[in-house]
């Protein structure tokens, strides 16, 4: 009788790839100052609803093959009988040696080692959403309006922030958290949506302020050069047939945290290199979901070709590796596995396609 | 002996069961066969049919739905002493609901009952399952009957019930009957995590029903026969859904109250004509409760109430000894409430005309019938799915080709549809109301055999069918423009092709020891044909290609043995046909003892059933765990 919220929650984008190829001084944490380069790149799988049967891929850049079930077989001393990762892996990232997912419907954040994919440790959260990382611990969303602070090297929770209702994204940009506040699980029953993005000092470990922006917020995106973007979902009218409130793209500028741009169109994915952003719109073009590329110097924007040829309808993850720009694109199928595909830049074409797991969302680099 | 058990069998099935002769297949489950079969509710008895696959959520209060031929659950209509019971929110009827206790017979006809003096309703859908309750039976030169009865078992269970039958006059009788179900339905299931499998406690699968019910039938003064029943059921019970790794179950809640009242009366006016009238009331009330819902209120609350008026006529012509025809009409109000925000208030007017026409002669069979289904739909917020208007025919043979061989062929072709739900086109986000109906197509061949023999191997049946069914514009939930917002569509077709295989029969194996037996096997390929779909020419989700069962009875004087299994072979629980959609195939093995004796005037009766004694870790549903090995003790007086 519940309303499948879940199922079709888009995944984060990649927080990593942007700290790494943002520039120094907006790196809070650098394990490491003389960086190993990619090696490869691993995908959550997001798995459908209530099917336990997320997974986590990885591609090795060196051979160019995939291990569909890393996490199910490194954890498992009987290649027949996988672990399962549990249910809806809604995010996960890189900090240091270690790779955290988060698995939404088992409840827990899964610590493993991001060399091989064996468990480190499993630390239970309730209902976590998105992870980010700052000043050596791991910031989770959950959705019982808070986040959950993770220090990493203990790998004990240590605090809990209360934030915005239904928290979805969270981002870190400079000396700052951003948590998108969607507050649909209210909307969804009789009250109003959340209109806020929480702002979180990671040192006192707690919600700074409140930006308030639009109904249903529910993606930061950072861009490693001071600013947050923020999307926010449709809202529709209460017999959920029309859309009142579009989804739109708002930039907010981390020095003074306020709204300083408000875009004509959505995006539910967004991914940076130095000079550009990647977006994914459903309403840039009616009925069509679409890539666009933008300048970020001239702040112009156009319509990228680079997957040409490429049904685009289910774009569900989208990720750029900071060595040399390559863009990582999944694409979620219905009723059939998902594929991830590399746009290579240096070819100027899709080089690579694979079939991963179910509603494949989330890439994490590993160096 | 002999004899005496085949009158014994005819009295209690249905004057129109004649199963060797019908034109469209048949099972029936009698009483005695219902008493061998460790079942407590019609759904674990279903399971026992060829063809058949019961969803089963697990445990004793998870859900339980028929799946006739791979054609899904809203496909096959469910009939209590011949009229519908039904669901118009979702097109789902919980046989696991439907205890036993007070049920005669069950009886499943692929495609429809092959008598004519039957509701339009009857000719409606793609399958048929009847379920007669107990009739008022006294003994000589008695005027009531009481059944007093308790059974305890695993799972917490405490399931006491009692039957009340009171003769009022010469031709009226009352019945009463009640029983409540208690169980606290904890069961440990093993988890697998990798190479490691946990040991793990089902948790909120508690269920406390009662339910009551009351008839009166009775024959007046012109022959006319009639029935009054009211039915009220009463319940709560745990949704603990799916067991997924970190969470093993859920504490979701639900309440249902379902009532209703319905009655009938059925003249023979002269040899010609006789009618058939059939009414009901039904309202059925469902809360539904999140109480880790992540709102500021902290729960997820809500309330769905349906209601259905029903009336039907239906009308016999018996022109000849070889030409039968019957025309009925019947009338359904449905409506549905929820306080769901931005909710619809559907309400859906149903009338269904339907022509029927039977010629025999000799050794040969005929009908065919004509089925029109006229729809309007209303609503109060938003869009209706409009009117409706659908023609469906069917036709059927039975061919008896030797006079000294109990040889029957059948074969049947049937048109037919299923309407979009209330939830199809009006559920919140991904209701759609421009849906068309979903098609079916069976097309069926199959003999029944019967050898009686003059030794102590009494009689064998071998019964064989094998089918063709198309499923067309199957109604599916698919994400549209992106996948933020799923939508209900008309997509896809499946083909099944199949064979129903049994064979049952029974032997006096010496003079106070007799047996029965019986096997049932189906080969099945139910194939997703969707043209350019990802997933053609594969399985569809829960179709294994092999499933079976099986069941010997021994009865020694006082004392009843009986074995029975269930097999069914893999299958995948969701679209692609890849290695982790794949669920193993699970062979369960049940035992009973009885015995059953007169003390005073009382008779007496003790059961004792072992489930699964394998003691296999399985699931029907993925994620949905079974219980392991699980015991049951009853206990029955009658006077």
């Amino acid at each position: 009788m519940k309303i499948n919220f879940k199922i079709s929650r888009l995944a984060t984008f990649m927080l990593l790839s942007a700290f790494l190829a943002s520039c120094s001084k907006d790196k809070p944490f650098t394990p490491e100052e003389q960086l190993d380069p990619i090696s490869g790149v691993y995908v959550l799988n997001e798995g459908d609803f209530r099917a336990n049967n997320a997974s986590l891929s990885y591609i090795d850049f060196l051979t160019e093959n995939i291990t569909l079930d890393i996490y199910g077989t490194a954890n498992s001393s009987d290649p027949t009988k996988p672990k399962a990762l549990g249910d809806l892996a809604n995010d996960m990232g890189i900090y240091g040696s270690l790779l955290y997912v988060v698995v939404n419907e088992s409840n827990k954040i899964e610590i493993l080692n991001a060399s091989n994919a064996k468990i480190v440790k499993t630390i239970n959260v309730d209902q976590p959403r998105s992870i980010a990382f700052h000043s050596g611990k791991a910031f989770i969303t959950s959705y019982k309006n808070n986040v959950f602070v993770l220090d990493t090297l203990s790998k004990t929770v240590i605090a809990e922030i209360p934030v915005g209702r239904t928290p979805e994204q969270i981002v870190a940009s400079g000396n700052r958290l951003y948590v998108a506040n969607a507050g649909w699980a209210d909307a969804n029953t009789g009250g109003e949506y959340d209109n806020t993005v929480s702002v979180i000092d990671p040192v006192l470990l707690k919600e700074e302020s409140k930006i308030t922006v639009a109904g249903n917020i529910d993606q930061v995106f950072a861009d490693g050069k001071g600013k947050v973007y923020v999307n926010s979902s449709d809202i529709y009218d209460a017999s959920w047939s029309t859309i009142v409130e579009p989804s739109r793209l708002y930039r907010i500028d981390t020095k003074t945290n306020k709204v300083d741009k408000e875009y004509e169109f959505g995006a539910h994915l967004m991914a940076f290199t130095q000079n550009e952003a990647y977006l994914v719109s459903s309403n840039y073009k009616a009925g069509d979901e679409t890539l666009l590329e933008m300048d970020l110097a001239t702040e112009t924007l156009k319509e990228s070709d680079i997957f040409k040829g490429i049904e685009l309808d289910h774009i569900y993850g989208l990720a750029i590796d900071s060595d040399n720009g390559n863009i990582w694109l999944s694409d979620a199928q219905y009723s059939q596995l998902g594929k991830v595909r590399r746009y290579n830049k240096k070819l100027n074409k899709v080089d690579l396609t694979y079939t991963a797991g179910a509603f494949p969302s989330t890439f994490a680099f590993k160096r | 002996m002999h004899i005496d058990t085949l009158k014994k069998v005819e009295i209690t099935r249905p004057a129109f069961y004649k199963e060797e002769a019908s034109a469209m297949p048949v099972q029936h489950l009698s009483k005695k066969d219902l008493d061998n079969l460790n079942s407590i509710s019609v759904s674990d008895a279903i399971k026992f049919f060829s063809g058949v696959q019961v969803l089963d959520y697990g445990g004793i209060g998870g859900m339980k739905t028929i799946d006739v031929r791979s054609l899904s659950s809203n496909h096959t209509s469910i009939f209590y002493n011949g009229i519908a019971i039904n669901n118009a929110q979702n097109g789902q009827v919980d046989l696991g609901k439907f205890s036993l206790d007070n049920i005669e017979s069950i009886t499943l006809f692929n495609g429809q009952q092959t008598k004519l003096l039957i509701p339009a309703k009857a000719f409606s859908s793609a399958s048929t399952l009847l379920l007669e309750a107990q009739k008022p039976l006294f003994e000589e030169g008695k005027t009531y009957h009481f059944k007093i009865g308790t059974r305890i078992g695993d799972f917490g269970l405490f399931n006491p019930s009692f039957l009340w039958q009171q003769k009022v006059s010469e031709n009226t009788s009352l019945s009463f009957n009640t029983e409540w179900v208690k169980a606290n339905g904890r069961y440990d299931f093993y988890y697998a995590r990798g190479d490691v499998d946990t040991l793990i406690n089902r948790q909120n699968s508690d269920v406390d029903a009662l339910r009551l019910e009351a008839a009166l039938t009775g024959m007046l003064n012109d022959s006319s026969t009639w029935e009054v029943r009211l039915y009220n059921y009463i319940s709560e019970r745990g949704l603990p859904g799916a067991a997924v790794d970190n969470n093993y179950y859920s504490n979701d809640r639900q309440w249902d109250k379902d009532f209703f009242v319905q009655g009938r009366w059925e003249k023979k006016y002269n040899d010609l004509y006789s009618l058939l009238i059939n009414g009901k009331f039904d309202r059925l009330d469902l809360r539904y409760k999140d109480p880790d819902f992540h709102n500021t209120q902290g729960f997820l609350e809500n309330n769905y109430n349906q209601k259905e008026v029903y009336l039907s006529a239906a009308n016999l012509f018996v022109w000849s000894n070889s030409l039968k025809s019957s025309l009925s009409a019947d009338y359904f109000y449905n409506k549905l409430d929820a306080d769901l925000m931005g909710f619809a208030y559907p309400e859906r007017h149903t009338l269904l005309v339907n022509a029927a026409i039977e010629w025999q002669k000799n050794n040969f069979q005929i009908q065919a019938n004509g089925l029109t289904t006229i729809l309007k739909e209303n609503v109060r917020v938003g869009n209706s799915a409009g009117g409706k208007q659908v023609f469906s025919p069917s036709i059927s043979v039975s061919w008896k080709p030797f006079l000294d061989q109990n040889l029957y062929v059948r074969s049947f072709f049937k048109s037919i549809f299923r309407a979009p739900t209330f939830n199809d086109s009006y559920y919140t986000i991904i209701g759609s109301t421009s849906l068309n109906p979903e098609y079916v197509n069976q097309y069926d061949l199959g003999f029944t055999w019967q050898k009686a023999f003059n030794s102590r191997f009494q009689q064998v049946t071998f019964k064989v069918d094998a089918y063709h069914n198309r499923i067309k514009d199957r109604i599916t939930a698919i994400p549209l423009a992106n996948l933020f917002r799923w939508s209900m569509v008309n997509l896809g077709r499946v083909e099944i092709n199949g064979i129903d295989l049994g064979v049952s029969g029974n032997a006096a194996l010496g003079a106070d020891v007799n047996l029965d037996f019986g096997v049932n096997y189906t080969y099945q390929k139910a194939l997703d044909k969707t043209a350019n779909g990802a997933n053609f020419n594969q399985f569809i989700p829960y179709a294994p290609k092999n499933s079976g069962s099986g069941f010997v009875a021994v009865v020694y004087k006082a004392f009843g043995l009986n074995y029975n299994t269930l097999y069914t072979g893999e299958r995948y629980s969701l679209r692609p046909n890849i290695l982790t959609n794949k669920m193993e195939d699970w062979f369960i093995q049940n035992l009973s003892v009885s015995y059953k004796n007169k003390l005073a005037k009382m008779n007496y009766k003790v059961l004792a059933e072992a489930n699964n004694i394998a003691n296999i870790n399985y699931t029907v549903i993925r994620n949905y765990p079974m219980p392991g090995r699980n015991y049951r003790i009853s206990f029955q007086i009658s006077y």
